[in-house]
């Protein structure tokens, strides 16, 4: 009999239309409620982060939680880029970390990184999270790993075109695509080639990669042209690392007039937020959707409020191809019982529209 | 076409080199800078209107903030002297804590300058502390604060929350404003008003001014 996982997969490629797989991305936000710490001593302490996120699967077997929900968290999703080339992070008593310190600040800087060559994959906050990784290949208990596909071969680079402008900040990143588009290709190229390695890294620790989990941005923040020369490229670079595998791209923002552009993109599975229109993404695009209830609304909404509005978006985007999830991680704050009418329905539509 | 409509047009092109060289033609032609200024900043609405429509992208109004920066470096001289000593209020401004990007806050800086405001600067990454010491020191009509980050616009809750625990609230209207920011999120944290660009901006602080003076 197969797993939810493997289940999950075939209807990421088209090969199963009779199940609703409920995949979310469910981390510190949230798992920080486990042991009612604040973020911080979340982020410090990987045994706590286990066995939180072991007790979440545990609380709902009927969820996959995929990307940094079975990953060791320490800066994942922001930091390995901006630090590996030395940027540095500021931790807070209850928020995610950001990058404070820049690495980059002129063009002169990416000459000077581009000189000392490809920093050291245990460089900046990568070293910590690979030990951690360590960790949990060691401990994450073999019947999860099994049931929903975690830790063996999964890979999470973090953010790969957005990590490169996050070490130097968005706006000087997206302002010299045009003013200064060689700094922007050498600076590329070199935070790619790190990402690789980093990539290759925790395939050491983990296998062979089988998922791979990127979350990139930079999809809904450049269009067109500038889209074609300077993103895709090199987040196809890292999807291709992958290719045997089963690859998500998250990006919840709206990628609108981007959305013929985006289908270039090297994945199965796009996470895709509630900007854009369902049956629009569905028409133009490759992807198995993963999504797209919006996460604050999620929160707020009452258990028979949710259990409409997956209704409504099942019977609007169709089964098959598609993971039901929020449209970008859960929130904070996110009620339980919020995630059990999301089960319900997601399970009565099944039977509803397979007519089990 | 008139020289000012090609400013507007090419601004929409966000052609930055076309734009400059304009901007000169047009000042050495003799026109007033507040034709100019309304010329770029029709342009910036109509980035803006694209934008909403999904056809331009954040690159697109990051791009179109720096043409207007820098047009402005010949403008706002010849504009601040025309309107010199005659303030319409006083704002505070800066980005929030765990943030440092400024050119949004920065273009919104330049808008209101030339629109008459007295602006204070208090850079990026600015402690929420830092926003209540600034409203106490300079008393400013306006606090403005920007935020790109969806993991730092919580910090314009705790400011105002800090504001309402020092009973500074109701002394100063706030304003807020970022990619990230939405009128819903402007209502839950208690913020008097929200601006979805920096050309809307100046006609929130505008309105928030009269209704202030409506009041007192």
């Amino acid at each position: 009999m197969s797993t939810i996982w493997e289940r999950a997969v075939e209807v990421a490629l088209g090969k199963k239309s009779d199940e609703i797989p409920i995949v979310l991305q469910v981390y510190a936000l949230v798992l920080k409620r486990f042991a009612r710490v604040k973020e911080l001593e979340y982020y410090r302490n990987p045994v706590l982060q286990l066995q939180a996120k072991i007790a979440f699967q545990k609380r709902f077997p009927e969820v996959i939680n995929i990307g940094m929900g079975t990953f060791p968290e320490y800066g994942e999703f922001v930091g390995p880029i901006p630090t590996a080339f030395g940027g540095e992070l500021r931790w807070f008593d209850d928020q995610p970390p950001v990058v404070i310190k820049y690495p980059i600040r002129e063009p002169e800087d990416v000459d000077r990184l581009a000189e000392a060559g490809i920093p050291e994959v245990t460089a900046g906050v990568a070293g910590e999270i690979l030990k951690r990784l360590e960790y949990f290949y060691d401990w994450f208990p073999r019947d999860l790993r099994e049931e929903y596909g975690y830790i063996d071969g999964a890979i999470m680079p973090g953010t790969v075109v957005e990590g490169a402008a996050l070490a130097m900040g968005y706006d000087k990143f997206l302002i010299w695509m045009r003013r200064y588009p060689d700094v922007i290709h050498k600076w590329l190229k070199l935070a790619t080639e790190w990402s690789l390695r980093y990539c290759k890294a925790q395939e050491e620790i983990v296998g062979k990669c089988r998922v791979m989990f990127v979350t990139d941005h930079t999809p809904h923040m450049v269009g067109g042209k500038l889209f074609l020369e300077f993103v895709l490229p090199y987040l196809n670079k890292i999807f291709r690392f992958c290719n045997k595998g089963i690859r998500i791209w998250h990006n919840e923002g709206r990628v609108g007039a981007n959305l013929e552009l985006v289908d270039k993109i090297d994945a199965e599975v796009w996470h895709f937020g509630p900007f854009d229109d369902e049956t629009q993404v569905r028409a133009k695009t490759h992807f198995c959707l993963m999504g797209n209830l919006h996460p604050p609304e999620f929160a707020k909404l009452t258990p028979k409020e949710i259990e409409e509005k997956v209704r409504k978006l099942v019977l609007k985007v169709g089964i098959g191809k598609f993971w039901l999830s929020t449209g970008g991680g859960m929130a904070p704050g996110t009620p339980f019982r919020n995630i059990d009418a999301l089960i319900r329905a997601a399970k009565k539509l099944e039977r509803e529209l397979t007519k089990r | 076409m008139s020289i000012l409509d090609e400013i507007r047009d090419y601004m929409v092109k966000l052609d930055s080199e076309k734009v400059t060289n304009l901007v000169r033609k047009a000042i050495e032609q003799g026109f007033k800078p507040v034709e100019i200024l309304n010329a770029l900043t029709e342009g910036i609405r109509r980035v803006g209107d694209l934008y909403e429509k999904g056809e331009y992208f954040v690159s697109d109004l990051l791009m179109s903030a720096e043409i207007f920066k820098e047009a402005m470096t010949h403008l706002e001289p010849l504009i601040l002297k025309e309107t010199a000593g005659e303030t319409i209020a006083r704002v505070v401004i800066g980005t929030v804590e765990g943030d440092i990007h400024d050119i949004g806050k920065d273009l919104v800086i330049t808008m209101l300058k030339v629109n008459g405001f007295e602006v204070i600067d208090l850079g990026v990454d600015v402690p929420s502390q830092k926003f209540v010491e600034a409203v106490k020191q300079y008393k400013p009509d306006i606090l403005g604060m920007s935020a790109l980050l969806t993991t730092t616009m919580w910090k314009m809750k705790e400011v105002i929350d800090a504001l309402k625990r020092e009973g500074l609230r109701d002394k100063v209207k706030i304003i807020i404003g970022g990619a990230v920011i939405t009128e819903e999120f402007a209502k839950e944290i208690g913020a008097d008003a929200y601006a979805k660009d920096a050309v809307d901006a100046i006609k929130v602080c505008k309105k928030l001014i009269e209704e202030q003076r409506k009041t007192k």
